[in-house]
């Protein structure tokens, strides 16, 4: 073996270094996707551990609360109760240095509370980090900043940086630096601490915190504390053990995690793909010399194993050549990641990606493994071949003995079952539902090819003669090899139509939800362009500020919190209602009623019998309909709301009440203000408006402070949003395209080493080189044909699949399905057109091969 | 009329050339039947691919119809051996998706001829080499001799004046050979002319002229001493209905 190994296959390396270079290339691709999914997923979590590192701290118990947070003066509470040695409050908040462009993370630490969770050392040596602390307490600008971050940008003592707050940015001093160790280090060292007053009017907080921190007496049993804390807190307050605030989180980005593993699977699938081809192409090439291996006594299993063998070997360079790339890569993936975390789960810090000696040894394994269990099938069928009929002479050619019948039918039943009703309402059942498509359809493409044969052979011949029918019929012949391609393929347009079907549908409803509900003239955020994680709310005193500027005839609040009831959580949007209604009613707009009579204005407002409006989903998973009655959690105890109507709204996947701001400041006491739509006055400049606010808020536009939108720039926004959120998934599927285009490359070049004698013999009886090269392009725009109608079949039922099972069973929405015929066109000419010219290559090496072997049967 | 004058053919390149024909002068006449011999790697099938047009010398000239092929394009050796030249190669070389009456026609059609146009010549051809039972086909469907006669059936698809036959009983019995030799005969009758590659000395002598070679040159060329005319049934059977 060793000896073959040596003699025949170094030399086959060297003498066909495209085919060697394919191999390589491939497992580089694919390995390198494979490290940069991984690294970010490992981040990902690395960043989740740093997270509850920064939490837990020293606590034994966290408390803390849905919507505006933990009431700061129930700390007195927590601290009084038995078994609690220390108990703290704790605030973070993400700010954004305006003139740095950067994000900090603000840490509000109660300096006259209890001391036993303060995130740093008071004393540095011989030092005081607080000179003066009477005097840090007293000074709302006061700051203290970790040594990493001020170091970076040369602050010192004094210096001034400026934050952005709910008043728009304003200046802070340093008042001290922090030693980077402990949650001082954390969020990679951008890290600021204010003392909590200041951080709470700073930031439009009020009295409420994120949580209290609690620290149980030795010897306490802490699920008794728990119990003992639970009873005396109000509803809507949650006490946790730390640590399971990462498995929440875990939990909350498995979504996340999931589209990671499934990319980097994917990844080596394709590398796969490209070595099965590429030993395919050896196998092809060499059938005379395992004809003469097997006549010399070589056994199957030996010939089998050199092929394995030989892609092991140079899959070692690929592997680590695509280790190296993945590396590189995984910056990019980290940082999205991270990126995409920050704005939607939690304020985690940008981990840089690390080579682990796991991650390594695992791509070692895959890289090797996926090359050899690729190249085990064509090595097989290679050493199956019968040497006397491969020594005899002219090679013949496999004849296709697939069981065609029996696979369409097995493939057409398991599509079928994809449509049983108990797969529908459910993750799992959803995901189930896809696989069994994708699996049908596999299973059904050689029909599928026979007949988009059958079907196109008599046009294709009789427009470009019969050279492009034989390379039709050879498709048919090598019936096994064609499909791996067009499979591979279809994979790839599949995934481009199902995404281009579920954006083209998801971008309608929500554009046409947006064009309802955005009815302002303006609208302003702060630190962001929408509310998410990193926007910054407005304090009342700003929203006032607003409301008084020329041109402005009203503004409509926007507060947007988390709440829960019976045990579901969703989101509650506060607005100004009444103000809504009427704008809306002189628009002819307003919210899409699905249940519950027309709205009017005053029908929401009433403080003493308060309704709201729930979203589709969030009626769904409470179970509500109009005219039932639900609790929410208030500061103040639960508050008994009636449905007053169902409405359409994509607000959050988790599902939104809609409640009056009226009622929402009665009983909630806080006037924070997210957002703000601004109604402008008939003769107001919305360009001259929107200056005068950014000035109000004291916001350089350069700075990107203040965010003001023109309503006709909001649904491109939102549209540029959707689309920037699927392009991680685009790429991945361009990859895949070009990957899986490679593979018909590939193809072509083993159809051509096939059938050198066949090309022979056409150009001895006067095919001409054009002719023969329209054969072999004709060929590989066929086999992108057939992958592109058939991709673009499995890319509409699997969108509509996903439609109907996982997206709902995930957000309660219903969308309006809208064929993605943009996406179908472009994925599909782009894949045959592509694929043609992926054929260009083998067909010019095909037209200008020698002729002679015609004659000479060689 | 092929016209060679000091040709040679030599492959590989630096230290590794391995002459295949060397400085070889020949001279055909239409309507006449050459048969070539040689032992293995003598350099008979190289010098067919010469006068086929299928390869191009290294040094010499060879001429078909008074043109210099060294000096024609890859599309002008291609419509000469179209128009001109009828090929028979030992493995007979049918292509397996099309069927018999398809693989006669194959020749027309790349010369952009319709269906409707070539059917009626390539079943009126298989008629004459009598496998008209056989016109749909396919070569796996038919014995070696059916395929070879299919293939003799596609040489003559286009009437050229040139058949050039490559061992074309190398592969059959002796009865199916004989076979196929009087459908070449015919061939010569119909005032074609044939060169025949052959190791067979009995099949040599049924030709006018007898070219020996070894080690890529010419040892011998000499009418031949047998008869040559072939027997009747097959000069019928192969007389062209377009000549």
């Amino acid at each position: 073996m060793l000896a073959l190994l040596r003699e025949i296959s170094l030399r086959h390396f060297v003498r066909a270094p495209l085919r060697s270079l394919l191999v390589i290339v491939g497992i580089t691709l694919g390995i390198a996707l494979y490290v940069a999914t991984e690294a970010a997923a490992a981040s990902m979590l690395s960043a989740f551990g740093e997270f509850v590192g920064r939490v837990s701290g020293r606590a034994d118990l966290t408390v803390e609360g849905d919507g505006l947070g933990v009431p700061g003066e129930l700390l007195a509470n927590v601290a009084d109760t038995p078994g609690v040695e220390h108990a703290a409050v704790s605030l973070e908040v993400t700010a954004q240095a305006t003139e740095l462009h950067e994000s900090l993370l603000v840490l509000g630490v109660d300096f006259l509370g209890d001391m036993h969770f303060l995130p740093f050392s008071i004393e540095e040596g011989d030092k005081r980090v607080i000179e003066d602390p009477l005097v840090f307490v007293n000074d709302p600008t006061a700051l203290l900043l970790s040594k990493r971050f001020a170091q970076r940008h040369g602050l010192k003592q004094s210096s001034r940086i400026q934050l952005l707050t709910s008043d728009g940015p304003k200046d802070f001093f340093v008042r001290g630096i922090l030693e980077d160790q402990g949650p001082a280090a954390s969020f990679g060292g951008q890290v600021a601490v204010m003392f909590l007053d200041a951080a709470q009017v700073s930031f439009a907080r009020g009295t409420f915190v994120d949580r209290i921190d609690v620290a149980a007496k030795s010897g306490q049993d802490l699920d008794q504390l728990r119990a003992r804390l639970s009873e005396r807190l109000d509803k809507g307050l949650h006490v946790e053990r730390p640590d399971r605030i990462g498995t929440r989180l875990r939990s909350l980005a498995a979504p996340l995690h999931a589209a990671l593993w499934v990319s980097g699977f994917l990844a080596l699938l394709v590398g796969g793909f490209l070595v099965y081809n590429a030993v395919g192409v050896a196998v092809a090439q060499r059938r005379r010399e395992i004809g003469l291996l097997r006549a010399l006594g070589a056994t199957r299993a030996n010939t089998t194993w050199l092929f394995v063998a030989e892609a092991g070997i140079l899959a070692l360079p690929g592997t680590l050549a695509g280790i190296a790339l993945g590396h590189y890569l995984s910056r990019y993936s980290t940082a999205t990641t991270i990126e995409a975390l920050n704005r939607l789960y939690a304020s985690v810090p940008q981990v840089a990606p690390h080579l682990t000696v796991r991650l390594v040894t695992q791509s070692l394994v895959a890289g090797l493994g996926m090359a050899m269990l690729a190249a085990w099938w064509p090595a097989r069928r290679g050493a199956a071949l019968d040497p006397a009929i491969v020594l005899r002479g002219p090679i013949a050619l496999e004849a296709s003995r697939l069981p065609l019948v029996q696979l369409s039918a097995a493939g057409l039943g398991l599509m079928l079952c994809a449509w049983l009703p108990w797969l529908r309402g459910s993750k799992l059942g959803g995901a189930g539902a896809i696989s069994l498509t994708v699996l049908g359809a596999a299973l059904l493409t050689p029909g599928l090819v026979v007949v988009f044969r059958a079907v196109s052979v008599r046009g294709v011949e009789a427009m470009l003669g019969i050279p492009a029918r034989l390379g039709l019929d050879y498709v048919e012949r090598t019936l096994g090899r064609s499909t791996v391609n067009v499979l591979a393929l279809m994979v790839a347009v599949g995934m481009s139509v199902s995404v281009g079907g579920w954006l083209s549908s998801l971008e309608r409803s929500i554009v046409k939800w947006a064009s309802q509900v955005g009815i302002a003239d303006l609208a302003v955020t702060q630190g962001s362009p929408v509310i998410d994680r990193k926007h910054v709310a407005f304090s009342a005193a700003a929203t006032d500020r607003i409301a008084k500027l020329p041109g402005v005839r009203g503004i409509q609040r926007l507060r947007v919190l988390d709440s829960q009831s019976h045990g579901v959580t969703f989101r509650l949007v506060v607005t100004d209602t009444d103000l809504f209604l009427r704008e809306a009613v002189t628009r002819g707009k307003g919210w899409q009623l699905i249940s519950g009579s027309a709205l009017a204005p005053g029908q929401l407002s009433d403080r003493h019998a308060p309704r709201i409006l729930l979203s589709e989903n969030a009626a769904e998973r409470l179970h509500a309909r109009v005219g039932d009655h639900i609790d929410l959690p208030t500061p103040h105890g639960e508050l008994r709301v009636e449905v007053r109507a169902i409405i359409v709204d994509y607000t959050s996947e988790t599902g939104a009440a809609f409640i009056d701001w009226g009622v929402f400041a009665e009983h909630w006491g806080n006037d924070v203000v997210d957002g703000l739509f601004v109604y402008l006055d008939a003769s107001a400049k919305p360009d001259a408006v929107s200056a005068s606010i950014r000035t109000a808020m004291g916001g350089d536009a350069k700075a990107g402070a203040v965010f003001v939108t023109q309503t006709d720039a909001i649904e491109k926004h939102i549209v540029k949003t959707l689309r920037e959120t699927f392009s991680y998934s685009s790429s991945v599927e361009l990859m895949t395209l070009l990957i899986a285009l490679m593979g018909v490359i590939g193809t072509m070049a083993a159809a051509i080493i096939d059938r050198q004698h066949e090309i022979s013999m056409l150009r001895a009886v006067g095919a001409t080189t054009r002719q023969v090269a329209t054969a072999i392009v004709v060929e590989a725009a066929f086999l992108g044909l057939c992958a592109a109608i058939a991709g673009v079949g499995v890319g509409i039922i699997e969108c509509y699949i996903f439609f109907n099972t996982l997206l709902t069973a995930q957000t309660g929405w219903h969308l309006d399905f809208v064929f993605p015929f943009s996406a179908a066109l472009r994925t599909g000419a782009l894949v045959v057109a592509t694929s043609a010219l992926a054929g260009g290559f083998p067909a010019y090496r095909a037209a200008r091969a020698s002729i002679v072997n015609a004659a000479t049967g060689d | 009329m092929i016209k060679l004058s000091n040709v040679s053919r030599a492959f590989g390149s630096g230290s590794k050339v391995v002459p295949a024909v060397r400085d070889v002068s020949l001279t055909i006449e239409p309507g006449s039947f050459v048969t070539v011999v040689g032992a293995s790697g003598s350099g008979k099938s190289t010098l067919l691919h010469l006068m086929g047009a299928l390869d191009r010398p290294t040094s010499g000239i060879v001429e078909i119809d008074g043109k210099d092929i060294a000096k024609m394009d890859d599309d002008a050796c291609t419509l000469l051996r179209r128009l001109r030249i009828g090929f028979v190669f030992q493995f007979f070389n049918l292509l397996p998706t099309l069927t018999a009456t398809e693989n006669v026609a194959l020749p027309a059609r790349l010369a952009g001829q319709s269906r409707a146009t070539t059917q009626k010549r390539a079943e009126e051809l298989l008629e004459r080499v009598g496998l008209a039972p056989r016109r749909t086909h396919r070569p796996d469907e038919l014995s070696g001799g059916e395929m070879q006669r299919v293939a003799i059936a596609r040489a003559l698809m286009m009437d050229p004046p040139l058949v050039l036959a490559d061992e074309p009983t190398g592969n059959l019995d002796s009865t199916t050979g004989a076979t196929i030799l009087e459908l070449l005969l015919g061939a010569v009758e119909a005032h074609r002319t044939v060169v025949l590659i052959t190791h067979d000395p009995a099949i040599a002598c049924k030709g006018t002229r007898i070219v020996t070679m070894a080690d890529g040159r010419i040892e011998s060329d000499r009418p031949s001493p047998g008869p040559s005319v072939p027997p009747a049934g097959a000069m019928g059977t192969m007389t062209s209905s377009n000549a």
